[in-house]
């Protein structure tokens, strides 16, 4: 999966911000807001784990049923595809 | 409502607005200071740097929704101190890592020609940079800033004791074509028209810091010049006049003790005299620092902090203004000490990161790549909040260094009445200016 800007997962007591590293304005830094679970579909997609998968991963972890976990990952892929973290 | 200045970039790209809930209960949140003006109350938010302005006439229960959505209101658990640790952490994550230092305190001289008796450096070994050192500084300079505009500070001891450190590293630096510009702590004696000029031409100096301790009895007192001069106090002045006419920018720095507070209420009206109106005069009033036990105290630390409102009072009644103008962003550093683009460079090369330096404060020289790694952490590391804090305004404007000397001076009542009073004269003339621009 291709990124198109360097960034990371920055912990803020229990919520996490997708931050840029690269050179620009403090407000274009913050990428997104996340929590745990999204944290973890971020990543996850990122490592080239297809939607599908994630949607299983989240059904085996959390109790959720398929429709809330398929909403979960469309959003938070939706939103990294917006913010410029991940390339479709 | 009208909004003069909106949230900082990161606290907003973080919190965003506050979602508005009828019938939630909202309380003011502690992040905030009011001031009156002529059109209104002034509201800041500490944290996220927000200004607004509460037209008069109109009131509080009104502007419920935006004052709930710029995070003014808040629900009665909402934990401001958490809030203040995720925007600090987020803001240090942001912060880019630079290799390169552009920011240095040079003391050309640990020497000086005043003998104040407040002086932390009294009792230290005057040391004063020779030829060499400061080449090999110039050099130094180039080489760690990387290309980058660098800002100097000169510091002493008295700096102007010794002006040939001064040529020979910003003459390195031009040849370098390093780009700098620098201010000065100095007592003013030896800034006479000439260096003025030399100094805004060679040195790129913009701004001095000048200590004056009183009118001319106690000013002649406590400063003790070593040249035994009696005219010192009109030389000064006449100096600090010289400078503000050729375009420097002076900030009279007055440090207040219980023994000059009542002198230092005459010597606002003869600086008043002298330069109000001028362009680039600035007054801060401070109080004293504890030395050695030299310090006439006030018996409560509400007197210092009422006496100090007062003087600042009078001097912004001539028009003077403090230096420093209204900080938006929250601190996530308390000073130079605690950041890596800092250093303080001492007469003889040592490098230390604060200039209330202790000979086991050196964290490497001028001539080897090695730091004290240990040292250098151990003054970013920050200590918890006192109780006091949470309950503070102030709170976002405060990082408290494990390390820092005057930690113990923080959050005491005196510094939070000063701190706040100070700050809504920052609201005042930030809204002031912003509404002569509008108009202009």
């Amino acid at each position: 999966m291709k990124s198109k800007a360097n960034w990371m997962f920055v912990n803020l007591e229990g919520e996490y911000v997708a931050v840029s590293v690269g050179e620009s304005t403090d407000a274009q830094r913050v990428l997104m807001k996340l929590n745990e679970t999204g944290k973890i579909i971020a990543e996850n997609y990122l490592n080239g784990i297809p939607k599908e998968e994630i949607v299983l991963k989240l059904l085996d972890e959390y109790e959720v049923d398929e429709q809330t976990a398929t909403r979960s990952v469309e959003r938070i892929v939706r939103q990294m595809l917006e913010a410029g973290i991940a390339e479709a | 409502m009208k909004e003069i200045y909106p949230a900082v970039s990161l606290a907003s790209a973080l919190f965003g607005r506050q979602r508005y809930e009828k019938g939630t209960e909202y309380r003011l949140t502690k992040h905030c200071v009011r001031a009156e003006c002529e059109d209104g109350t002034l509201f800041f938010h500490t944290m996220m740097g927000t200004l607004l302005l509460l037209e008069k006439g109109r009131s509080l229960s009104d502007q419920e929704q935006a004052l709930v959505e710029a995070w003014f209101l808040v629900p009665k658990e909402h934990d401001e101190m958490k809030a203040l640790r995720k925007l600090r952490a987020l803001a240090c994550a942001v912060q880019p890592n630079s290799r390169h230092v552009t920011g240095f305190t040079i003391l050309t001289t640990t020497d000086c020609n005043a003998r104040c008796f407040y002086c932390y450096e009294a009792g230290c070994k005057r040391i004063t940079m020779s030829k060499q050192t400061a080449r090999d500084v110039g050099a130094y300079i180039a080489r760690v800033s990387g290309g980058e505009q660098v800002k100097i500070h000169w510091f002493g001891g008295e700096p102007l004791c010794n002006p040939e450190a001064m040529d020979i590293i910003c003459d390195a630096l031009s040849k370098a074509g390093i780009s700098f510009v620098s201010s000065v702590t100095t007592n003013g004696y030896y800034l006479t028209p000439e260096l003025t000029e030399r100094a805004m031409r060679d040195w790129h100096v913009t701004g001095a810091l000048i200590a004056i301790d009183g009118t001319k009895e106690v000013y002649q007192r406590t400063k003790a010049y070593i040249e035994r001069d009696e005219t010192a106090y009109e030389r000064v002045l006449s100096n600090i006049e010289h400078a503000l006419d050729a375009g420097l920018m002076v900030c009279a720095r007055l440090n207040v003790d219980e023994a000059n507070a009542d002198d230092l209420n005459v010597l606002i009206d003869e600086l008043a005299e002298r330069y109000a109106g001028k362009q680039g005069f600035y007054v801060n009033i401070t109080p004293l620092q504890e030395i050695k036990g030299r310090i006439h105290h006030f018996a409560t630390e509400r007197e210092l902090a009422e006496t100090i409102i007062r003087l600042r009072r009078k001097k912004s009644g001539y028009g003077i203004r403090s230096l420093g103008k209204l900080e938006r962003k929250a601190r996530s550093n308390h000073c130079m000490a605690d950041v890596d683009v800092y250093e303080v460079l001492m007469p003889d090369g040592r490098i230390c990161k604060c200039e209330h330096f202790a000979d086991e404060e050196m964290i490497g020289n001028i001539y080897a790549s090695d730091r004290d790694q240990e040292k250098i952490d151990a003054w970013k590391k920050q200590r918890a909040f006192y109780p006091e804090c949470t309950e503070c305004a102030l709170a976002p404007r405060c990082v408290l260094l494990e390390k820092c000397e005057r930690v113990g001076e923080c959050c005491t009542e005196h510094v939070s009445l000063i701190g706040v009073d100070e700050l809504k004269e920052q609201m005042l003339l930030a809204y002031q200016d912003q509404k002569m621009e509008r108009n202009a």
